[in-house]
């Protein structure tokens, strides 16, 4: 399974905080070596200032209390700087911490800083540690004081390019805390101002575009409406784009995301079209699952497909959850799919079909004709079902087209003339 | 050194004579300031030239300028000595002049000659020899000028011939005839005279000898004076009588030549006592290469004393000077652009090329570089610069571009059903070898600047190479580089001797000038290629290679040409998904219109290439948008540079046609027109006759090629059909078995086209085509028979079309879904079910008066939203949804310009909703919802686009790029292609409307094309 695995694909797009979670997720499943995944997370951690935590994966992996002198170097220096930048940031700290102060901030920065420079003597250089310490704090994996120390920098950072970066920083701290919540609202914000920056090049505002696009991924698949939210980001055009260009492995999670998501099934077409054209950069048992049902009408090869998708998405950090829904989900497309060109299904191949033995196949049809989900009879005595006929007659579609026109005609002249509720 | 010079006959140089004549006319406006700095070190002597000059210039011929002077031209053995001093001697212009004048009329005289003017000769006879007259008395010598006993030996010989023709004499004018009879009078008396007897005969004893010694006497006794030398004075005096201001000039120009002869024969003692007069050396040079742009010069003869000086010279810094300034010059002797350069001179400059790029390679401390100091103004030996280097003028590249140039016209112009033509293709090794060495050495020189040029041309020699194609040419490279090692060690001189021996081979057929003996010198110039050089494994590779520095460091031309051959390289190979990526990435289709001709050739090469890569991997939709247009047009010759089109409509210039010839492709770079027709016709009819089928009688049915609609049309006119000869023939045979779903029949037709035989991969394309056509009959089967039928047994299909089960199971899925078929499977039974509708009239009617009240009410929707912006509902679900898609692509033409923009606007559409589409776009989103859905997620992708490329240029080759394009098409084919891949015309000003239709080859076709 691990060809379709994509933690290393997608390890290129995330933050090293945000690599994390998934290394951990491999670490349960067994995917991976446990030794390798372990070196990894100290490979990892190398760069960030959680050095006390990359030496206990130290010793854990090498079984010994000695920790290597770079770690114990790096460790002295992660403090001193701690202990410096902590000093240079206090007065600011102190200052923003009375409610008073950030009551009499206003939209403008240049009164802000002008504002903090009057009362309270706090120049650029406090300003500018704020930042860093804010940086410091994410790196030593003190992620909710990072958030909230970005909230308070925010209002007073000057560049726009500064302003980029603490939207960032504030939508991974907030995902690292789980805070969904605030996290979906960065992310929001972020995605305007990535819509809205115009001094980035085009190539910047791409990588920037399939950034946001990995890292809402943790943000979408832990929250409550966040399939619906995934799906309207990435089949924006500019996203979209983005996925065609530069990762198509996103797919996946678009493609499971719309199946998953019945609502939106009006967004297959689209995806299908994109899954075909990528087909030749980027293919996995999910986007291959759909191709076999929407495009070649192969339902042995879905069903073969699907099975593949079970433990693809088993070890898919975030995709995992949603593992049984997407199972009953598919199984569901398969057969209304299945029942739009037949009109005749021998219950015998559908509960082949669908995994189920025949009782249950039965009574799972009888559930779907009953909550009229399904125009159909089953005709137990062959053993069969029966489609309702759909074929409309010529009669019903000329009335369909006349009441269209009837209600069409009347909204116009509504709005020509003025809705009667309006002139009331 | 055998030069030519020397021996120079009479006869043979009267043509040059001729030539260069003209061109001194010219020459003499040269400003004086370059005459003086040419002259080799008598900067006195030219100056009193000039200025005397300025006085003669008044008056003219009949000056009284000092007349004792002349005497040198006769003896010339009073003053001269060896030494260096003597050519500083300022020459009396006088006695110089009279000379001049004596020779000038002699080559009137020649001249009337030739076009047997009697009465005219008659006239500069006389004057000759008022002039003789003149002369003596100015010279106080005794004796008759060489020059003046030449002319009349001429003169009587040519007398002889023209009394002899007895059909010339009776066409002559009744003067001319008058005259030529005095002449013969005149001239028997005159030669028989004992003032001139014994001059002649012993002129016409011994003319060669006779000139030999004179040049014996002239190495002792040295000084200007002796240029007597007939040939000399042909070509250095030449000039029309009268024109006496030029004269002055042409002294300098004597002295000059007159310099370099002279110190070429000292050269000649320092092959033998090496190690003096390195400063003459230098300064010859300097005078060879400022005259080399001067008209008055012999270029022929200045080859030689360059090949002669490469010999000797001293140090390798001027020896590559004088191997550089050999180049030039060898270019200098090739006619001019429109012809192409001998092919016995070609080689003999690649020789050339080939020992200053060995010279470079031994001696690394030298820079070749073209903004060094020229050597003019150097007198001594170049000195080593700070970093150790020694820097020499020189410009590699462009004498790279001109040899490939060169044998790129000698390919245009040669029969390709020749040997010659594979002869010619056979140096090609050589010529890459040399290119690759140029580049190395650029590389290693850090020259950025030139070595994509370089790059770029070795890229033009491999795009459009096969993989069989290049390993022949690699093999080929090795055996001869197996016979070059073989030949170098039967010489024992070693390889640069046995080069420099096939040069003066090539040199001395090269001087003959004769065609018939070109032939015999290809033969002998054996061109070894360089045992250093071996190509890449696979073209692929050597793409790569050089198509990345192209990138990195090449201009925007340049790279747009290394794109395309890559595109035309990726194809070729298969590759065309990547290809295809690398074409609409780099949106190569904008701009294509605004690049110079030659790009545009190569544009729609790769186009035409590209479609047959899709055709081969059986994307048939595809295929057909690459080719449609570029076979659409009918123009395909021109476009593709293949041939001339036979003017129907127009009538070019010669100008024009000239033009147009010489971008003629050659032949072996050709792509087959007969492979493309076949590729273009098939797959129109794999994707138009289901289409047909399918709506029959429908009025308005999308027309997906028109030119197989029309061609078509043309056949189902025929009242009789014979046996398919052409393939359009074949292939309408095909589309009539197609027609009644007859697959076996299409295939039979299609599969015995002989076009195949040019595909490499025959099989597979032909497995391709025959699961294509059977596809495609089992729809138009369907289609066209479904109405016939209660129920269709799945098992009768599959036998029926020889496809499996599960290919017909999916197509036929398809077509209900599509509801192509109105039908549905029955399963237990393994059937299609029809449910097939049938309308009574009333009701059809009233269906037709339905859709026309529907179309009434979107008139008056739209006509409302296009004042106030949107009106739709937001209940209306569907609507909205299918607006919003609709409505980005209705934008499209927007996107194009601001693509930077495009995120956000289009951003805002489906969170505001439908219903609140803002104004102005009211009007495209409705356009756009009535298109119906579909093709919403292709066009998206513009709103990167506008600015993608640059960027991803610069980094390289690229991985991944912007596309569009495609995908449009294949979601709604009748939208006008925005810049899409159908369009190989390039789409500038492709906007939505622009429906200009662009045809690739700019210039004078393009107003054609609008």
């Amino acid at each position: 399974m691990a060809s379709y695995e994509l933690s290393s694909t997608l390890a290129r797009f995330l933050d090293k905080h945000l690599c994390f979670p998934l290394l951990e997720f491999l670490q349960d499943k067994g995917v991976y070596n446990e030794e390798d995944i372990m070196r990894a997370k100290i490979a990892l951690l190398q760069n960030t200032n959680m050095v006390d935590f990359a030496m206990d994966i130290h010793k854990e992996l090498y079984q010994t209390d000695e920790v290597p002198a770079t770690m114990m170097e790096r460790r002295t220096e992660v403090v001193n700087r701690l202990r410096s930048l902590q000093k240079a940031v206090d007065p600011i700290i102190g200052c923003l911490s009375n409610s008073n102060v950030i009551r009499n901030f206003r939209h403008d920065r240049a009164f802000n800083l002008q504002f903090l420079k009057e009362e309270f003597d706090i120049g650029p250089e406090q300003i500018e540690a704020l930042y860093q310490f804010a940086k410091f704090q994410f790196d030593c994996g003190n992620y909710s004081m990072a958030s909230e120390l970005l909230q308070a920098y925010k209002p007073l950072c000057t560049t726009s390019e500064r302003n980029m970066s603490v939207q960032w920083g504030k939508l991974a701290a907030d995902t690292l805390t789980q805070n969904y919540e605030a996290a979906t609202e960065a992310l929001l914000r972020l995605r305007e101002s990535l819509d809205n920056q115009s001094f980035a090049t085009p190539l910047m505002q791409l990588q920037q575009r399939t950034w946001l696009m990995h890292w809402s991924l943790h943000v979408f698949w832990n929250t409550e409406n966040g399939k619906n939210a995934l799906i309207d980001l990435f089949l924006q055009p500019a996203y979209m784009s983005a996925i065609t260009i530069n990762a198509q492995h996103l797919l996946r999670y678009l493609a499971a995301a719309v199946v998953v998501n019945r609502k939106r099934r009006n967004v297959l077409r689209e995806l299908i079209k994109v899954i075909q054209q990528e087909s030749y950069e980027y293919s996995d048992p999910i986007t291959q699952f759909l191709e076999c049902l929407f495009v070649h009408y192969d339902f042995d090869g879905a069903q073969q497909k699907l099975i593949e998708c079970e433990s693809v998405i088993e070890h898919d950090y975030f995709l995992t959850a949603i593992k049984s829904e997407f199972l009953e989900s598919a199984r569901l497309f398969i057969f209304e799919t299945y029942c739009r060109i037949h009109q005749c299904i021998n219950i015998d191949m559908l509960s082949e079909r669908l995994n189920m033995d025949k009782e249950a196949a039965e009574k799972w049809i009888a559930n779907l004709i009953l909550s009229a989900r399904l125009n159909a009879k089953i005709d137990s005595k062959a053993g069969t079902v029966v489609m309702g006929m759909q074929s409309s007659s010529m009669q019903e579609s000329l009335a369909e087209k006349a009441k269209q026109l009837s209600v069409r005609t009347f909204t116009l002249a509504n709005a020509v003339v003025g809705a009667p509720a309006t002139k009331a | 050194m055998a030069s030519r010079f020397w021996t120079a006959g009479s006869d043979s140089d009267e043509e040059e004579v001729d030539a260069s004549e003209e061109e001194n006319s010219s020459s003499e406006e040269e400003s004086s300031s370059s005459s003086s700095s040419s002259s080799s070190g008598s900067d006195s002597s030219s100056d009193s030239d000039s200025d005397s000059d300025s006085d003669s210039d008044s008056d003219s011929d009949d000056s009284d300028a000092p007349k004792k002077g002349a005497a040198r031209f006769l003896a010339g053995s009073d003053s001269d000595s060896d030494s260096d001093e003597d050519r500083r001697v300022v020459l009396k212009s006088a006695k110089d002049k009279r000379f001049s004048e004596l020779t000038d009329t002699c080559d009137e005289i020649r001249n009337k000659m030739k076009i047997n003017d009697w009465s005219a000769i008659q006239g500069l006879f006389d004057e000759l020899n008022k002039r003789l007259e003149r002369a003596r008395k100015v010279s106080e010598a005794v004796g008759t000028p060489r020059v003046y006993v030449r002319m009349c030996v001429e003169l009587e010989d040519f007398l002889n011939d023209t009394l002899a023709n007895k059909d010339l004499k009776k066409k002559m004018s009744s003067t001319n005839a008058k005259a030529l009879n005095t002449m013969r009078q005149r001239l028997k008396k005159h030669n028989t005279s004992d003032e001139f007897a014994e001059a002649v005969t012993k002129f016409r004893e011994n003319p060669q000898e006779d000139e030999e010694e004179e040049e014996e006497e002239e190495e002792s006794s040295s000084s200007s004076s002796e240029s007597d030398t007939d040939g000399e004075r042909e070509e250095t005096e030449k000039r029309p009588a009268g024109a006496a201001k030029k004269k002055d000039k042409l002294l300098t120009m004597d002295s000059a030549e007159i310099t370099y002869e002279m110190v070429a024969k000292k050269l000649r003692e320092i092959v033998t006592s090496r190690g003096r007069k390195g400063t003459d050396k230098q300064e010859q040079l300097r005078e060879i290469v400022t005259s080399r742009g001067r008209k008055g010069t012999d270029k022929q003869e200045q080859v030689e004393m360059l090949q002669f000086l490469a010999n000797v010279a001293k140090g390798v810094p001027q020896k590559l000077e004088v191997l550089l300034q050999l180049v030039g010059s060898l270019f200098d002797l090739s006619p001019g652009i429109s012809n192409y350069m001998k092919v016995g001179l070609w080689k003999r400059c690649m020789l050339v090329m080939l020992e200053i790029m060995d010279t470079l390679q031994a001696n690394e401390a030298i820079v070749l570089d073209d903004s060094a100091e020229p050597s003019e103004e150097r007198t001594a030996e170049p000195v080593a610069g700070e970093d150790g280097k020694v820097r020499v003028w020189g410009n590699l590249v462009a004498f790279v571009e001109r040899l490939d140039d060169e044998m790129f016209k000698s390919l245009q112009v040669i029969d390709p059903h020749t040997h010659e033509y594979m002869a010619r293709l056979r140096d090609e090794p050589v010529f890459l070898a040399l290119s690759q060495k140029v580049h190395d050495y650029l590389a290693r020189i850090g020259d950025v600047r030139n070595q994509p040029k370089v790059a770029l041309r070795l890229i033009e020699h491999f795009y459009y190479k096969t993989d069989a194609v290049y390993d022949a040419m690699r093999k080929l490279t090795m055996l001869q580089q197996e016979e070059a090692a073989a030949s170098a060690a039967a010489h024992p001189e070693g390889a640069v001797a046995a080069a420099s021996a096939a040069a003066e081979t090539a040199a001395a057929a090269n001087t003959s000038n004769e065609p018939g003996e070109e032939q015999t010198a290809d033969d002998k110039v054996a061109l070894p290629v360089p045992l250093d050089f071996s190509m890449d494994e696979s073209s692929t590779a050597a793409m790569k290679r050089l198509v990345g520095i192209v990138f990195t460091h090449g201009d925007e031309r340049a790279k747009a040409r290394a794109m395309l051959c890559t595109i035309y390289h990726k194809a070729l190979h298969g590759d065309f998904h990547s290809a295809r990526d690398m074409l609409l990435m780099s949106h190569l289709q904008d701009n294509v219109m605004l690049m110079d001709i030659s790009t545009q050739i190569l544009y729609n090469r790769s186009m035409a290439q590209l479609g047959l890569a899709a055709f081969r991997l059986g994307l048939i939709s595809e295929a057909h948008s690459c080719l449609q247009e570029l076979y659409g047009s009918g123009h395909i010759k021109e476009l593709l540079a293949q041939g001339m089109a036979m003017g129907k409509f127009q009538d070019k210039t010669p100008e024009q046609e000239l033009l147009e010839k010489r971008r003629q492709m050659p032949f072996h770079m050709h792509i087959s027109m007969e492979l493309l027709e076949s590729s273009c016709l098939i797959s129109a009819m794999l994707l138009e006759v289901p289409a047909m089928a399918s709506s029959p009688l429908s009025v308005k049915k999308r027309v997906i090629s028109k030119s197989f609609h029309r061609i078509l049309d043309t056949y189902n006119r025929q009242t009789f059909t014979g046996p398919p000869e052409t393939v359009r023939d074949h292939i309408m045979a095909a589309t009539r078995a197609l027609m009644r779903g007859d697959w076996s029949g299409a295939y039979g037709a299609v599969s015995a086209l002989t076009v195949w035989q040019l595909v490499p991969q025959r099989e597979s394309v032909l497995d391709m085509l025959k699961k294509q056509l059977k596809e495609e009959a089992l729809r138009t089967y369907l289609f066209s028979y479904s109405a016939q039928y209660r129920s269709l047994s799945l098992d009768q299909l599959c036998t029926m079309f020889e496809m499996d089960e599960k290919a017909v199971y999916s197509i036929v899925s398809k077509m209900m879904i599509a509801e192509d078929l109105h039908g549905s499977w029955d399963q237990p039974t393994r059937t299609i079910v029809m449910h097939s509708i049938e309308a009574t009239k009333v009701q059809s009617l009233a269906g037709q008066f339905a859709d026309k009240a529907t179309l009434m009410v979107e008139l008056n929707e739209r006509a409302y939203a296009f004042r106030t912006g949107g009106l739709r509902d937001d209940d209306d679900m569907g609507g909205g949804g299918g607006g919003r898609r609709g409505g980005r692509r209705g934008q499209d033409g927007q996107w194009e310009d601001d693509g930077g923009h495009g995120g956000r606007g289009r951003g805002r559409g489906p969170r505001l909703g439908a219903a609140r589409m803002g104004l102005g776009q009211g009007g495209q989103d409705f356009g756009g919802h009535r298109r119906g859905g579909g093709g919403g997620g292709r066009g998206d992708r513009g709103g990167f686009r506008a600015s993608g490329f640059s960027s991803n240029m610069t980094s390289g080759l690229p991985d991944r790029f912007q596309r569009r394009g495609p995908y449009r098409q294949q979601a709604n084919p009748n939208m006008q292609a925005l810049g899409s891949i159908s369009r190989p015309g390039g789409g500038v000003g492709g906007g939505p409307g622009g429906g200009s239709y662009n045809r690739p080859l700019g210039g004078d076709r393009r107003d054609r094309g609008l």
